[in-house]
């Protein structure tokens, strides 16, 4: 048995709505949910639209604040952090980084420097003896961006793009699919451990998908749980560990992949 | 010739000024109605350290650089938490509140009259120059330190945060990193470099006045930077260079007394609608889409 990265206990979220004249009401878009991700596992979300999958994603990255329940992370030390009222930074900062649905670069910064970004700020182990040291900063720097440039440079090689050649090109620039892989590249050199990846092959041409499925067998192969988002059933079938479908705000039914998408395509009658 | 000293003292202050507030309205895009302020307080403690505390020039300098920066972070406090309108609207108040207490603190800031008799530093022996001539190479320097450390500051680690922060504002908080913290950063950065600006103007005109550091003062230098350009530094010097230019030329055409300045408001006024309707809002509103 695999040890636990994300323990989602109870948890509820309303909504309240406003808007002219819908009157005075409450959307309940997450109730009592329970759900939990295993270490270095591909765990999928199904739902149709309105399910709260998207919601579920907002509040364990904190865009959003749950009204009840908890949600414990385990980082990859293995301490448990209650993640429910903590701030997106702080959270991301424990180590869960996100991919948003769409575009999910920084459109007017360079590829290399989009790698940079999904790197967080120096934590360095060294004395503040070894840190006075003139030129230790730079050394430091230097040698992250190296190991930076190594790991990135592997990912990009499985799918024949060279780094190398590339790294100045401005992220807005290239296709959806490269796009795409550099945010899943974003997530393979981030210190991460918990990747929340929402709808990573909408928008692609059938024949990238396996592309992306060879990118998550990658990230899973660096110790990354993924907690994953996805309709394309196919997709869903061949990549993920354990699935869960959600439905009106809470898990419905869940299982292997191959179980829960044979009972979602009865359920659709599809 | 000290014609030419004078126009070049007050374009050395303008081009820092409108460097400034670029980076706030520019790089941070936060479109900031304190500048004007910001110049205000910095004049003011220059000002007042030399007078009451009998300090020199760069002394005091240095006071109002550390103070500017301090009071940048006082504002940023409630501001940076808003964005848009409301961010306008927080630093209108700012601008205010500066405004009635020079206004009205008038033991320490002479109120309405305003503070006189501000001693102009000492021309060094070894330096064959004129009083103001000494002020335009103090003015020189400070520019090239001002535009020195804007420059290295937008090429190093924070200027990337900063396009990032601008290009996709959650996808920055999920790099875990927090907006809040940056932009505070750059409203305390901007309020410093422009305190160097306010000190030369403090004893280059060895009298300050509540007046020239109110609104009209910040939409002007709101003007000089929607005139440059947003983004680099020599659309600042641009920018700085129509400001300033624009009525020395105006009045070089000898209009009559009576419509002559307002002329210039005129000229501005069309300037700043024309740009802001046409092609500022644009890249704002591009910007907030993607965000959403």
């Amino acid at each position: 048995m695999k040890p636990i990265v994300l323990d989602i206990k109870g948890l509820s979220k309303q909504f309240s709505l406003s808007a002219k004249g819908a009157g005075k009401g409450h959307a309940q878009v997450i109730s009592d949910l329970n759900l939990s991700v295993n270490e270095a596992e591909v765990c999928t979300i199904l739902g149709s639209n309105g399910a709260g999958k998207t919601t579920l994603f907002n509040l364990i990255n904190g865009f959003t604040r749950a009204d009840s329940g908890s949600i414990r992370f385990f980082d990859s030390a293995g301490e448990g952090h209650e993640l429910t009222g903590l701030s997106t930074p702080h959270i991301a900062r424990l180590g869960i980084n996100r991919m948003l649905q769409g575009i999910s670069v920084f459109g007017h910064l360079s590829m290399i420097d989009n790698l940079q970004m999904a790197r967080p700020v120096l934590a360095s182990r060294h004395s503040w003896l070894e840190r006075m040291k003139p030129g230790f900063y730079r050394a430091e720097k230097r040698q992250a961006a190296e190991k930076l440039f190594v790991q990135a440079e592997q990912f990009f090689d499985q799918f024949s793009i060279c780094l190398a050649a590339n790294q100045h090109k401005i992220a807005g620039t290239l296709s959806t699919a490269e796009q795409r892989l550099l945010s899943l590249c974003m997530m393979v050199v981030s210190p991460a451990s918990l990747l929340l990846l929402d709808e990573p092959c909408s928008g692609l041409h059938t024949d990238q998908l396996g592309m992306i499925a060879k990118a998550l067998e990658e990230l899973k192969r660096h110790q990354k749980s993924i907690l994953l988002i996805e309709h394309n059933l196919a997709f869903v079938e061949a990549t993920s560990d354990t699935c869960h479908y959600l439905e009106g705000g809470h898990i419905r039914l869940s299982g292997s992949g191959n179980e829960v998408v044979r009972h979602y395509k009865t359920e659709q009658g599809c | 010739m000290e014609y030419v000293i004078h126009i070049g003292i007050v374009l050395g202050l303008y081009m820092i000024l409108v460097a400034s507030a670029q980076l706030v309205i520019g790089h941070a895009r936060l479109i900031s109605l304190g500048q004007g302020a910001f110049f205000g307080t910095g004049a003011y403690v220059t000002a007042l350290c030399m007078l009451n505390l009998g300090w020199s020039f760069f002394p005091a300098l240095l006071t109002a650089v550390v103070l500017n920066a301090v009071i940048g972070l006082l504002l940023a406090l409630p501001a940076v938490r808003l964005k848009g309108d409301y961010f306008v609207l927080t630093t209108l108040g700012f601008q205010f509140i500066i405004f009635q207490l020079t206004v009205n603190l008038d033991r320490l800031t002479g109120g309405p009259a305003g503070l006189g008799g501000i001693p102009s530093p000492s021309t060094p022996q070894f330096l064959p120059i004129s009083q103001s001539g000494y002020l335009f190479v103090v003015t020189l320097i400070l520019v090239i330190i001002a535009f020195t450390a804007l420059f290295l500051l937008q090429k190093s680690r924070f200027g990337r945060n900063l396009k990032a922060l601008c290009d996709h504002e959650l996808l920055y908080e999920i790099s875990g990193r927090s907006p809040i913290k940056l932009r505070a950063q750059v409203i305390a950065v901007s309020a410093a470099t422009t305190a160097l600006a306010s000190a030369v103007y403090a004893v280059y005109m060895s009298y300050l006045a509540p007046g020239a550091f109110n609104l009209d003062q910040s939409i002007f230098i709101l003007t000089g930077v929607m005139l440059g350009g947003l983004s680099r530094l020599r659309q600042a010097v641009v920018g700085a260079l129509v400001i300033v230019l624009f009525p020395e030329l105006m009045r070089a055409m000898g209009l009559p007394a009576t419509y002559g300045p307002s002329m210039n408001q005129v000229f501005f006024g069309l300037v700043l609608l024309v740009l802001v309707s046409f092609t500022v809002v644009k890249r704002f509103q591009s910007n907030e889409r993607r965000n959403q």
